[in-house]
């Protein structure tokens, strides 16, 4: 008698090994997102940042040029935060529609 | 031994002078010309043979061409590719003078927000003139979006200005921090193969070998990163919000 493995265990072998195959690119696709939010979360921080300081910055411009003292660094400040979480909450606005 | 921040030293090669203005030329000056240099002849050689089917060398520029090209179609349109131009050479520029930094003895000039800034300002002055170009007064809608009531215009037309110039500084900011941190990096670990001599002096020079070739991929997804920003940035400019 030859020693032949059944049909049906050979089917379980392949989807043995088409389901962990699957299961591999889910695991990719899970660490690819981890790093595109590392990516993601870095850029927000730039944007929110670069947002605040480039409103000290005119601020501080304005003051020395029109001797304010410190009025127009301390309101432009805070616009420059406002416009920093505009730009952050732009990008991620895109972000999501490009996921759609 | 020289120390870590040595390397963005600007020096003069050729000291020259405009109505007091110090126009000197530098060893970042030369970094520039010698990246802008290294594409043009590398595109000339490889495209020296122009043939239908392209040969090894032909694809090399050609890939760079199409992946460029369908940047700027994905990310402004079809009506994008007038500024294709500024697009491309912005990227080779970017990338060139990345990569030529990591040449023993070279200077990176991406490490300086001088010339970044510079750069990015330009784009900003570029995009600009686009909008006022194919939108005309609608332009001034970039500072007060359409449905926005005009009491709340003096809070949010400064916003809006701020969010305008603090795209290219984020641009800059990017760019420079990451270069200038790699190379950072780089030469303290290079310092240590030095240091610690025959004896144990390998494990740095792996690691520093290791970092070069990260260094590498950095340079040119900074490049890409940049180049895609003043896409997204152009593309704003030029479709309304």
């Amino acid at each position: 008698m030859s020693k032949t493995i059944p049909e049906d265990i050979k089917k379980m072998e392949q989807r043995i090994s088409a389901l962990k195959k699957e299961q591999k690119l889910k695991e990719a696709d899970v660490k690819g997102e981890k790093v595109a939010g590392i990516f993601k979360g870095l850029r927000l921080g730039l944007e929110f940042a670069s947002g605040t300081i480039v409103g000290a910055g005119i601020g501080y411009i304005l003051d020395e040029v029109f001797d304010f003292q410190f009025v127009m660094l301390l309101i432009f400040t805070i616009l420059g935060g406002f416009a920093g979480m505009l730009n952050a909450y732009r990008y991620l606005k895109n972000f999501d529609e490009d996921k759609k | 031994m020289s120390g870590p921040m040595e390397q963005f030293e600007i020096k003069k090669l050729v000291p020259l002078e405009l109505n007091g203005y110090d126009i000197a030329f530098t060893n970042s000056s030369l970094c520039m010309v010698l990246s802008a240099l290294s594409v043009v002849v590398i595109f000339a050689f490889c495209l020296r043979k122009r043939t239908l089917v392209p040969t090894m060398a032909q694809t090399i520029p050609e890939s760079i061409y199409e992946f460029i090209r369908s940047m700027v179609v994905d990310n402004v349109g079809k009506e994008g590719m007038k500024y294709f131009s500024f697009i491309f050479s912005l990227f080779l520029f970017i990338a060139a003078g990345n990569l030529l930094g990591l040449f023993p003895y070279s200077f990176t000039f991406t490490s300086h927000i001088a010339a970044v800034g510079t750069l990015a300002i330009m784009g900003l002055l570029m995009n600009i003139y686009v909008g006022i170009k194919t939108k005309k007064w609608g332009y001034l809608h970039t500072f007060l979006p359409q449905g926005v009531p005009l009491l709340m215009a003096p809070l949010i037309a400064p916003i809006e200005m701020i969010s305008l110039i603090s795209k290219p500084f984020s641009l800059t900011v990017r760019l420079v921090a990451n270069m200038t941190v790699g190379h950072i990096i780089l030469k303290s670990i290079a310092g240590f193969i030095v240091t610690m001599g025959l004896l144990g002096g390998e494990l740095p020079l792996t690691f520093a070998g290791m970092i070069i070739i990260f260094e590498i991929f950095v340079g040119i997804l900074q490049a890409y990163i940049y180049t895609i920003l003043s896409c997204i940035y152009l593309s704003d400019a030029i479709h309304s919000h």
